[in-house]
């Protein structure tokens, strides 16, 4: 049996959570997986330096939908600063996997790195 | 008589190894095919007996290898028909293009010349016409149409009097389709352009003579026909070997070389700078033999019927969306498909599972993605080991993924 595509991923692939935009949001970047065609992009409102509210919109394979729909899940309260900590070992545990191959860690990875990449963007931005 | 997969199986040592416990399903051959035990024994006799450098040795090992690299030479050229001095050995298809790009386009063609490739193109008879614009040579695509065929009015209206070189695939690496490149080089030709074909899903799997097609140029890359990876061919006209440019400068390609200026070698030689792939020429030349005793018109005929069956499996399957022309007569046994609400890395990962080895992707060719309007397919692709069972354990795995994916699917 295939068992990446468990319960969790599936049911977040197939009913994602906070899929869709934010109007006027503080952070919004897109990204592409050219491996396999992922594309997806992140959105986030925030209130100082907390996360107030995360959404995605994108398309590709089940474990960078559900990985990305799991992140807006956990994201949603977080600090900027623990959000660009999260690592390989907090998306995994997300999606209630021990391990991917090289390549799905791609697809997996996809949703966060985008998100960090824009929070990135954006502090460097802000006056201090 | 056609073909018996079963039995040439027994060829392929690596056909032997399971995944995941199951029988292994080799259906990724676009992309590389694998490799009978005669040219990876081969592979190694070379090692073991001849291996020298060659053009160069006054002593015999050296001139048994040079033998060799010329017999294998002369041996591939036959085979897709052209005389021993207008095969250029290169790494690959992509090294070929590359070759007819810097050596040819740029080297002999003119600010405002054209070149015209097409939509369906792979990645690398794509990228290496853009890295020509800045020169100041212009691009021009004939488009895609109807199932995926090249459109033949369009391919007329493109091409125009600055149109030097036409270049084309001779069968789509995604659609599967098997163009008409004798009917479109006689076009290029009666323009007085020049014509590149990229034989990297042709050569391997049908009977191909570059006279009777009317190539100027044609390219293909050897680890798609059974043969070792680094080494493929350039087949060139010898008139247009002697106007080339060369493509890399270093020893082998010189005639006499002083510190101001250096002379060249005649064709080939002029073309293939340093140490040349001996062992693969070797190992390409015993492939290309392989081949030729199984006979490359039962090969297509082989490639056909399977294609005809998987065609007609693939279309019954629920929620299954099948890419690129419907005749087997004018395809090749590379068959891109989607299932509705999986997408194709989902369904590769399955799919491996089982033991069934198929692509995912935008396999190199982005444009042909965008104009099916898709990020990415899933494409099975066969050659003469497979045979009917190994549809059939497609099929029976796409009821894996429907299982899993069930709610959607
Ligand atoms: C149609 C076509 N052209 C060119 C190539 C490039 O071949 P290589 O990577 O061996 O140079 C491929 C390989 O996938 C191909 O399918």
């Amino acid at each position: 049996m295939s068992d990446i595509f468990q319960e969790t991923i599936l049911h977040h692939y197939e009913h994602p959570s906070n899929k869709g935009k934010i109007e006027n949001p503080d952070v919004k970047i897109s990204d592409t997986n050219t491996l396999c065609g992922d594309k997806v992009t992140m959105y986030a409102r925030l209130n100082g330096r907390v996360l107030e509210e995360v959404k995605f919109d994108g398309a590709g394979c089940a474990i960078s939908m559900a990985s990305a729909s799991l992140l807006t899940e956990r994201a949603k309260g977080m600090s900027i600063r623990d959000v660009i900590e999260l690592g390989q070992r907090d998306v995994l545990e997300m999606l209630g996997l021990e391990s991917l191959t090289p390549m799905r860690i791609k697809c997996a990875m996809l949703g966060v790195r985008t998100l960090q990449k824009g929070l990135i963007e954006y502090e460097s931005k802000k006056p201090v | 008589m056609s073909l018996d997969a079963e039995r040439l199986r027994e060829d392929f040592p690596i056909l032997r190894r399971t995944f995941h416990g199951k029988r292994f399903v080799y259906l990724d051959n676009a992309a590389t095919t694998q490799k009978p035990s005669c040219v990876i024994d081969r592979l190694s006799e070379f090692y073991r007996l001849y291996n020298s450098n060659v053009h160069r040795g006054a002593y015999t090992l050296a001139e048994e290898a040079t033998d060799l690299y010329e017999k294998s030479r002369a041996n591939i050229s036959a085979f897709i028909g052209g005389k021993p001095e207008e095969l250029i050995f290169v790494r690959g298809a992509t090294e070929a293009i590359n070759m007819v790009a810097y050596s040819y386009a740029l080297a002999r063609l003119e600010k405002g010349d054209t070149i015209l490739s097409t939509e369906m193109e792979h990645h690398s008879n794509i990228v290496p016409w853009q890295l020509l614009q800045p020169h100041g040579l212009r691009l021009d695509f004939v488009k895609l149409s109807g199932k995926g065929e090249l459109s033949l009015e369009d391919f007329k209206e493109k091409i125009t009097r600055r149109t030097k070189l036409v270049t084309f695939t001779h069968a789509s690496n995604v659609l599967g389709t098997i163009n008409p490149a004798s009917e479109f080089a006689k076009i290029a030709h009666d323009n007085g352009s020049k014509v590149l074909v990229d034989g990297a899903q042709s050569v391997p799997h049908m009977p191909v003579d570059v006279r009777e097609l009317g190539a100027d140029f044609y390219a293909f890359s050897g680890h798609k026909m059974l043969g070792p990876m680094g080494i493929g061919g350039l087949y060139a006209k010898s008139d247009l070997l002697e106007e080339m440019a060369p493509f890399q400068g270093g020893g082998e390609m010189i005639k006499e070389v002083g510190l101001d200026a250096s002379t060249w070698a005649e064709p080939p030689q002029k073309f293939e700078a340093g140490t040349p792939n001996v062992a693969g020429s070797v190992g390409l030349s015993e492939a290309v033999d392989y081949l030729r005793r199984l006979d490359m018109s039962r090969v297509r005929e082989h490639e056909k019927r399977l294609s005809a069956y998987a065609l007609q499996e693939l279309e019954s399957q629920e929620g299954v969306r099948v890419f690129g022309p419907g005749d087997p007569e004018r395809r090749g046994g590379v068959i891109s498909f989607e299932v509705k609400g999986v997408h194709p890395h989902d369904l590769a990962t399955i799919l491996d599972r089982e033991g069934v080895a198929i692509r995912s992707g935008h396999h190199c060719a982005q444009p042909v993605a965008d104009w099916l309007g898709v990020s990415a397919t899933a494409r099975a692709s066969f050659y003469i080991y497979n045979d009917h069972t190994d549809i059939d354990s497609l099929i029976s795995a796409l009821g894996m993924v429907r299982k899993i994916f069930g709610r959607r699917a």
